[in-house]
């Protein structure tokens, strides 16, 4: 039982996972990007868009060509609705949290307006290649049932977070993304491009959030109907995850942990199903401790960027 | 010298933008609407591929479809207009409460647990007095949590309000499922046969007799806030605050006994529209008593720039939509009414890129002799 309750909890934890290190990307180059939700149900409706049109075009087709087109589509899908939020928020200098908010309004209705009339069989098809591609676990007892019983968008998500952890604080490209992200005036003042920064990693984060619609879909939810289901809800939890985890794309992986167990867990214990409501909302109340205790105790180096929710605009002074 | 002037040239960008302050008002009202009207236009079209049916036909079935029930667009376009307005006092102060919708759902929440547990228990009078009373406490509490750590500790209340959206729904469904002693999702309709606790007005046609008295108490709270923003001395400190805290903090103010207050005042409004949903109109609490409405009414409150008139304006044509896109909804069978958030979005969108063409003039790069001259 502990064995199953472990792996759930990382199964669903994948889908904040995705949410928070693209949100986490976005939020250190200084924008506040509020339309997470929206872009998670576009990338799901991208990735279930791509799995049709797999389906369309071969009639059988193999691992390779579902995987990378859902992928691709979602991820495609997700920076469009992350192209929308560039270009107003950084070139046409728009309040950040004002267009997050319609692009969240729009991708989710978007996603509930066109997905209701796509709802396909071949989805649970598609999900059950996608799911037993890298899953080699039960040949490994215990230790393969907890570490390796995933599908491989898993193991992506963990190996893009520990990446981008690496990218962010020891290369070059990182130094002048955080530069951006904490004091966009000194950063313009070293010559580094505001716009050309700001443009391309909320694109990357658009893209990796996108990831985490389509993996609820595809692999946690197993290609079942997708349109009432609570992406928008979760994608706010990512965007809270990214204060759990102090802006630090490693903590988040930590973080989605929790979060995932603290969404499992009530279905493990045995306790009336009156107060299993009751526990819906612990994921939230966590957050909202959490941003407390940070805010009171908070040291220098568990803070949000410098400029983050603030546009960058040359001329004022 | 030549080749220096080219190389200047070059690094100059295609475009540049200046803040501009002299658009005439006509002309910046024109561009918004051209731009709401491309996003309609737009957004029909985008229907009609998805539906398979002619725009015209979809835009038809939407009007007639929103003024089929008059009296509900305007009930919901005030509502709309309710969660601006609860947010507008917070905004001004640029304080970001994204928790209108949480705000409302525990008024709403307190009034009905009220209304359930000491319905026959007392006068029709005082019970509905409790309630009123018990659901301005809930929301203020929620309003004004946030606001207590913003103001102490500087806690990010973007997301403290956000979060505490979502412990409101959970708190709804958990209450609702004790209400119904755990045999259904929701006790349904409280009071149904006694109707303890409900205002109605049985003497009005039954399209109206319910949605009267919200409609004349939001107009009321409307005018007021409207007053006390601009007319009072405390709307002042608050247009201070939003300004330059330091300004408020060395002309003297308490910035955070303003913060504090001016989220009681959010809270009180929001308290007001979920007693009203609670006993002038559904008479009952669910999840999804809100929608998305908290986040219109920022929406409302910030492209309208605080100005009621505006507001109203904007909550009556966003209801406009939601009314017609559902009635596109229902004559097409499309399942959830999802066309509303997409066209509302569209035409939000549409109005950003606007805003951004009243505040800015874009030049392009030009390469007149004469001022090759000057440098």
């Amino acid at each position: 039982m502990l064995v199953s309750l472990i792996t759930n909890s990382v199964a669903m934890a994948i889908v904040f996972l995705f949410g928070c290190l693209g949100e986490t990307i976005t939020e250190r180059v200084g924008n506040l990007n509020l339309g997470i939700p929206g872009i998670m149900c576009l990338g799901a409706l991208g990735g279930v868009i791509g799995v049709d049109l797999t389906y369309i075009i071969f009639n059988n087709p193999g691992w390779f060509a579902l995987m990378f087109d859902a992928i691709f589509f979602s991820a495609l899908f997700a920076c469009i609705g992350g192209a929308i939020y560039a270009f107003l928020t950084v070139s046409l200098q728009a309040n950040q949290n004002v267009t997050g908010l319609v692009l969240t309004t729009f991708g989710v209705g978007l996603m509930k307006f066109i997905g209701t009339n796509l709802n396909s069989p071949n989805l649970s098809a598609a999900s059950k290649i996608m799911k037993s591609l890298f899953n080699v676990g039960d040949k490994l007892g215990w230790f393969g049932r907890i570490f390796l019983n995933y599908g491989f968008l898993v193991y992506f998500a963990i190996i893009l977070a520990i990446f981008a952890s690496i990218f962010i604080k020891r290369t070059r490209i990182g130094l002048f993304l955080r530069a951006v992200g904490e004091s966009p005036k000194t950063a313009d003042a070293q010559g580094i491009s505001i716009t050309k920064y700001k443009y391309t990693f909320i694109l990357i984060g658009s893209a990796i959030a996108g990831l985490g619609g389509m993996y609820y879909v595809m692999d946690y939810s197993g290609g079942t109907t997708f349109t009432d289901g609570p992406i928008e809800a979760f994608g706010w939890l990512a965007v809270a995850l990214v204060i759990f985890s102090v802006w630090k794309p490693t903590m988040g992986i930590l973080g989605a942990f929790c979060f995932g167990l603290l969404y499992i867990l009530p279905m493990y214990i045995n306790i009336n199903p009156i107060q299993l409501k009751f526990f819906d909302i612990f994921p939230y109340l966590t957050t909202v401790i959490v941003l407390i205790f940070t805010s009171i105790f908070g040291g220098k180096s568990i803070q949000p960027p410098g400029s983050l929710g603030v546009n960058y605009y040359r001329e004022d002074r | 010298m030549e080749n220096n002037i080219t190389s200047i040239k070059r690094h100059e960008p295609l475009f540049k933008i200046f803040k501009r302050n002299d658009m005439p008002k006509w002309k910046a009202l024109l561009i918004r609407v051209c731009a709401t009207l491309g996003a309609i236009i737009f957004s029909m079209i985008l229907a009609s591929i998805i539906i398979g049916k002619n725009p015209f036909e979809i835009f038809g079935t939407m009007v007639s479809g929103a003024f089929d029930l008059p009296w509900r667009l305007i009930y919901d376009g005030v509502v709309l207009l309710g969660f601006g307005i609860a947010i507008v006092p917070a905004f001004k102060m640029r304080f970001w409460n994204m928790g209108a919708n949480g705000q409302v759902l525990v008024g709403c929440l307190a009034a009905c647990l009220v209304m359930f547990y000491f319905g026959n228990k007392m006068n029709n009078v005082i019970l509905i007095i409790i309630m009123f009373i018990v659901s301005l406490i809930a929301s203020i509490i929620w309003a004004v949590v946030p606001a207590i750590f913003k103001a102490f500790f500087n806690t990010n209340e973007t997301l403290f309000t956000l979060m505490m959206n979502y412990i409101a729904i959970g708190l709804v469904a958990y209450c609702n499922f004790v209400m119904a002693k755990g045999m259904r999702e929701t006790p349904g309709i409280i009071n149904n046969l006694t109707e303890k606790g409900w205002i109605t007005f049985h003497f009005l046609p039954p399209t109206i007799k319910s949605y009267i008295l919200p409609i004349i108490v939001i107009i009321l709270i409307t005018v007021f806030i409207y007053i006390y923003i601009t007319k009072t001395k405390q709307g002042f400190e608050v247009s201070v605050l939003g300004d330059s805290e330091k300004t408020a903090r060395y002309a003297g103010m308490n910035t955070k006994w303003i913060m504090i207050r001016t989220l009681i005042i959010s809270g009180i409004i929001c308290g007001i529209i979920g007693f009203l949903f609670a006993t002038c109109v559904h008479h009952c609490v669910t999840v999804n008593l809100c929608g998305g409405k908290g986040f219109s009414g920022i929406l409302i409150a910030w492209l309208s720039n605080f100005n009621p008139l505006i507001m109203a304006g904007v909550s009556l044509f966003m209801s406009f939509i939601d009314n017609g896109t559902s009635s596109v909804t229902a004559t097409y069978s499309l399942g959830s009414n999802a066309l509303s958030s997409v066209i509302i979005g569209l035409i939000f969108f549409a109005i950003l890129i606007s805003e951004f063409f009243i505040r800015y003039r874009v030049v392009r790069r030009q390469r007149t002799t004469k001022e090759a001259k000057e440098c």
